[in-house]
């Protein structure tokens, strides 16, 4: 056993000192519920965010692009079987209960995974605009995080997240300059990923976030968001494309670009699983666990350490 | 190169490339994520060597790497009578147990495939061999592991066992030449003919599901490959449904 | 082509610049140290050619680094042309990785390497390490994890 605090203010000077908590550490029951539930989620939505790619590799549009779309989607996967361990050795769930939870739809992952994926358009449109919020989010996570083996894994999952969003930008440079249809194609899946992607972030951060104050975010949801708007707007506009809100306004001065209101009922409605894809794709994702129970069964009555 | 050994390469082009195809619509939706990470790695690899094998044909007149276009073109434009593939890479597996069954025939044929190739006149033939080599074990040996756990427990073992039964005749078409294969052979592009390690095979067979009863595995009729499996028709649909949008696209 | 004959300043420098070009997954780690980089050769008139060895046949990073090498060169001023080949042999091994780039890994990453000889040690701790899964996130990676300090690690392999 690693260390012990006496209280909560002993904790939090500890954290407040920049202190690293690590597996073995007796930490306050809190601390480990809160961060369980932070990777966890964090361990979802990659898994999520696999599943939703997944639908689209077979139709990948060339062999070798094929090669790098899958092992994207394999990135994704890998990084939530890393996560999962990490939030399995918290004590609270194996992964095995995280993962059918997830897809008994009892617990929770980023609101963009609740969308459809139309077209392959909109499979890039996720690789620069989801991944473009992801990768800011992570790295606020990661800047000042007080839990050892999450920061660990974060610096890999970053390193990684960043190469997905350049090839996502390639992508879409190509399309950008491709034929009028690619051109169509893409316009829409900005005017539907848009608006998810930017409520990515979340509604504005509180004063009194536990999570700010556990270290487990470095970054306000509103400065992440703005910087977001502030890459994003200038490349699509350099593209051709256009933004679909009527209330971006742009600041000549200091060449910044700003978001109308935004609507956070659609947050509102992912968080309580009632997105406009939730149901099909929970469905989807437990009906294929469901047919494979039968491959884990004989895996559970072989003697341990057989395989992986 | 001659008409016949382009004939001998596209066969094996076309095998690893529609065996990764078929990976690929495991990655997600395998039993765990180990196999779903591993599907998409073994895809990745039969996908690369199909690339590795495209651009040999592609590279026949002109010399220097030919560009994705080119590539993309032998792999997804070719009408359903000019593919050269074998039906056990054709043919949908919608059960996992299939997956792993076929996963386990095709990469052990396709490693004994490889070491007629090793040895090559052509160099980037014999460059790919090498390569594919080394990944193979590594494949076969992945699937090993889990078909010797399933194997174990009645309900799995009988699954595999199903699978091995309607998936075999398949895969013993894998060893059914392409018409080239004699002048490859003659040009020394190929050591010897494919069927010659079908005994070999047939033995794998048999030793790694000792309780099925396999029966004699025969040469499968000579087909010259050139007649689809059923299943083909949904899977290049599938294949070029994005690239179909727009023929003139670069993605 | 003939390398004696070119000044050899420029392939130094040329090397040089191909070294500054990092793994686009593992920053902080050259291309070079990660064994990849196999010939260097010049033509006195200013013509560069790279020949890189990819880890795995179907890794999905060529093009970027192929990019970046590029890249790099192209901003030297005796440099008139650059060529990156992707060349078919040797095989890229795991031995080719550097004692450099393995402490980097190591120390930045908690990535550790699979040797032939003996057990994978663990970055953080050096105890030996238990395969968790043989495929990770990436085809040249395993997942791992320490016996002793339970740290998660990924593991770079080359089979």
């Amino acid at each position: 056993m690693g260390r012990t605090w006496s209280s909560m203010n002993e904790f939090e000077a500890f954290l407040n000192e920049g202190g690293m908590v690590e597996v073995d550490d007796d930490m306050p029951d809190e601390y480990r519920a809160t961060v369980f539930r932070f990777i966890e989620l964090h361990a979802n939505s990659e898994l999520m965010g696999g599943l939703t790619e997944r639908d689209w590799i077979p139709m990948t549009p060339g062999l070798r692009h094929k090669m790098t779309v899958l092992a994207k989607t394999q990135d994704e996967i890998g990084h939530g079987h890393l996560l999962y361990m990490v939030a399995a050795d918290l004590g609270i769930k194996t992964r095995r209960e995280m993962i059918e939870d997830l897809f008994a739809g009892r617990s929770r992952f980023h609101n963009v995974f609740h969308y459809p994926v139309r077209t392959w358009g909109d499979q890039v449109a996720i690789c620069l605009l989801v991944d473009g919020a992801a990768v800011p989010s992570q790295k606020a996570v990661y800047k000042d995080c007080s839990y050892g083996p999450y920061k660990r894994i974060l610096k890999r999952i970053i390193a990684e997240e960043g190469f997905h969003l350049r090839l996502g930008e390639e992508r879409v440079l190509r399309i950008s300059q491709g034929t009028d249809a690619q051109r169509a194609m893409f316009q829409q899946s900005i005017n539907d990923w848009w608006w998810p992607a930017l409520r990515l972030f979340g509604p504005d951060s509180k004063p009194d976030d536990k999570l700010a104050r556990w270290r487990l975010k470095s970054e306000k949801n509103e400065v992440m968001r703005a910087g977001w708007v502030q890459k994003f707007v200038p490349m699509l506009h350099s593209y051709g494309f256009t933004i679909p809100d009527p209330g971006l306004t742009h600041d000549p001065e200091t060449d910044t670009w700003t978001c109308g209101p935004i609507d956070w009922e659609p947050l509102k409605r992912t968080m309580a699983m009632d997105g406009p894809d939730t149901a099909r794709r929970i469905a989807e994702a437990s009906t294929a666990w469901e047919t494979t129970q039968w491959v884990r069964n004989a895996l559970d009555a072989a003697p341990a350490g057989v395989i992986a | 190169m001659t008409p016949g050994t382009i004939e001998f390469l596209l066969a094996f082009a076309d095998d690893e490339h529609l065996m990764g195809q078929q990976h690929t619509e495991w990655i997600g939706i395998a039993p765990f994520l180990e196999e779903d990470m591993a599907f998409a790695s073994i895809a990745q690899d039969e996908l690369s060597h199909a690339a590795l094998l495209y651009s040999i044909v592609a590279d026949s007149g002109e010399g220097g790497e030919p560009d994705d276009q080119v590539i993309n073109r032998l792999a997804f434009d070719r009408s359903a009578a000019e593919y050269r593939s074998a039906q056990i890479v054709e043919v949908a597996c919608t059960e996992w147990a299939h997956a792993l069954v076929r996963h386990w025939l095709y990469d052990t044929a396709e490693d004994l495939r490889w070491s007629l190739v090793k040895q090559s006149e052509l160099e980037s033939l014999r460059d790919a061999a090498a390569h594919a080599a080394r990944e193979e074990r590594f494949h076969i040996r992945h699937a090993d592991g889990l078909i010797d756990v399933l194997l174990r427990t009645p309900d799995s073992a009988k699954r595999l066992a199903d699978a091995v039964g309607e998936l075999l005749p398949l895969a013993t078409g894998l060893f059914d030449p392409a018409s080239g294969e004699a002048e490859a052979i003659e040009a020394g592009v190929a050591s010897a003919p494919f069927d010659t390690l079908l005994p070999e095979w047939a033995d794998r067979v048999q030793t790694r599901f000792p309780d099925i009863d396999i029966g004699s595995i025969s040469a499968p009729a000579f087909t010259g490959r050139m007649y689809r499996h059923d299943d083909f028709a949904v899977l290049i649909t599938r294949i070029n449904s994005v690239r179909g949008i727009d023929p003139t696209a670069v993605w | 082509m003939n390398t004696t004959t070119v000044d050899n300043t420029l392939l130094r420098r040329a090397l040089a610049a191909v070294t500054t070009v990092d793994d686009p997954e593992i920053p902080g780690v050259s291309i070079v140290d990660l064994g990849l980089l196999e010939t260097i050769t010049a033509t006195e008139d200013g013509r560069l050619t790279i020949g890189l060895i990819p880890t795995f046949s179907g890794c999905p990073a060529l093009a970027t680094i192929g990019a970046d090498v590029k890249a790099a060169l192209e901003v030297l001023p005796e440099v008139e042309k650059v060529t990156v080949e992707w060349l078919k042999s040797p095989i890229w091994t795991i031995e080719r990785v550097t004692a450099k780039a393995r402490r980097t890994m190591a120390t930045d990453l908690t990535l550790a390497i699979k040797v032939d000889s003996g057990p994978t040690l663990c970055p953080r701790c050096g105890s030996p390490t238990v395969e968790k899964s043989e495929f990770g996130p990436s085809r040249c990676r395993a997942i791992h994890r320490c016996g002793s300090c339970f740290e998660v690690i990924e593991v770079m392999r080359d089979r």
